[in-house]
């Protein structure tokens, strides 16, 4: 698409005025550069979707980015990245939860990279490693697994047996 | 036939060359109504929408210039294009 410039210079106004709101939000340099991210993210995404499949179709950019666009505009696209984003994590704590079913079979097998340690010392390893990611259902989902994986609740059910 | 007043108001005109061999100027239309301030991509927009709706098939070449004495290019059609 080529543009001349008063048609560049207005839609350079309305990205002005509908993307960064007029730059009036006292947020701090940070996060006008994570937001940066996060849009240029955007910007992306709808590129790949309409190489993707040709006959998506997206407004002219004076619609586009036009602020009071509430069908199409851009914006709108931001429901759509979060949406992305949390797969993505799910799919991530997916990966890393398998990895830690795996790790305590081999370990009752007397296998793999951590035959050596305890069963304790193999618990701090993973709560180090999941801490890092910061993720309260990753967290959750670990217990859950723990739970699972050492078969935690055989023990409790046999503790009252063992206590007559 | 625009009035002496708008075509002296207007921010761009166009040029364009028909395949009969007439050419004609036209001058751009840039409110969206009577007080409204001028809006330059607007009038551009609406030159392009004539070129490519209106007149279909019918110019050859059509130049976009700045409305004044020398003004400058701002765009070119060639043949149902923008080049």
């Amino acid at each position: 698409m080529i543009l001349s410039e008063p048609e560049v210079r207005e839609i350079l106004n309305l990205i002005w005025e509908s993307v960064y709101g007029k730059l009036q939000s006292n947020a701090t340099e940070k996060d006008w550069l994570k937001y940066q991210d996060t849009a240029f993210n955007r910007v992306n995404m709808v590129a790949r979707w309409l190489t993707r499949s040709p006959g998506h179709w997206i407004p002219k950019p004076h619609i586009y980015f036009h602020p009071n666009n509430e069908r199409n505009r851009f914006k709108k696209t931001w429901q759509w990245y979060v949406k992305q984003e949390t797969l993505k994590i799910e799919i991530r704590n997916q990966l890393l939860l398998q990895q830690v079913k795996s790790e305590w079979q081999q370990h009752e097998q007397n296998k793999g990279r951590f035959r050596e340690k305890t069963r304790l010392q193999l618990f701090r390893i993973q709560q180090k490693r999941l801490a890092g990611y910061r993720d309260e259902s990753l967290n959750q989902a670990y217990q859950q697994c723990l739970q699972r994986c050492l078969h935690l609740k055989n023990l409790k059910r046999k503790q009252p047996a063992y206590a007559q | 036939m625009l009035s002496e007043k708008m075509q002296r108001e207007a921010l761009t005109k166009c040029i364009v060359w028909f395949y009969d061999g007439n050419v004609r100027t036209f001058y751009s239309l840039d409110k969206t109504h009577k007080r409204a301030k001028p809006n330059q991509a607007l009038g551009i927009r609406r030159l392009e929408k004539m070129l490519m709706e209106t007149f279909k098939g019918q110019w050859e070449t059509a130049i976009i210039y700045e409305n004044k004495s020398y003004g400058n290019e701002l765009a070119r059609f060639k043949r149902g294009a923008r080049v």
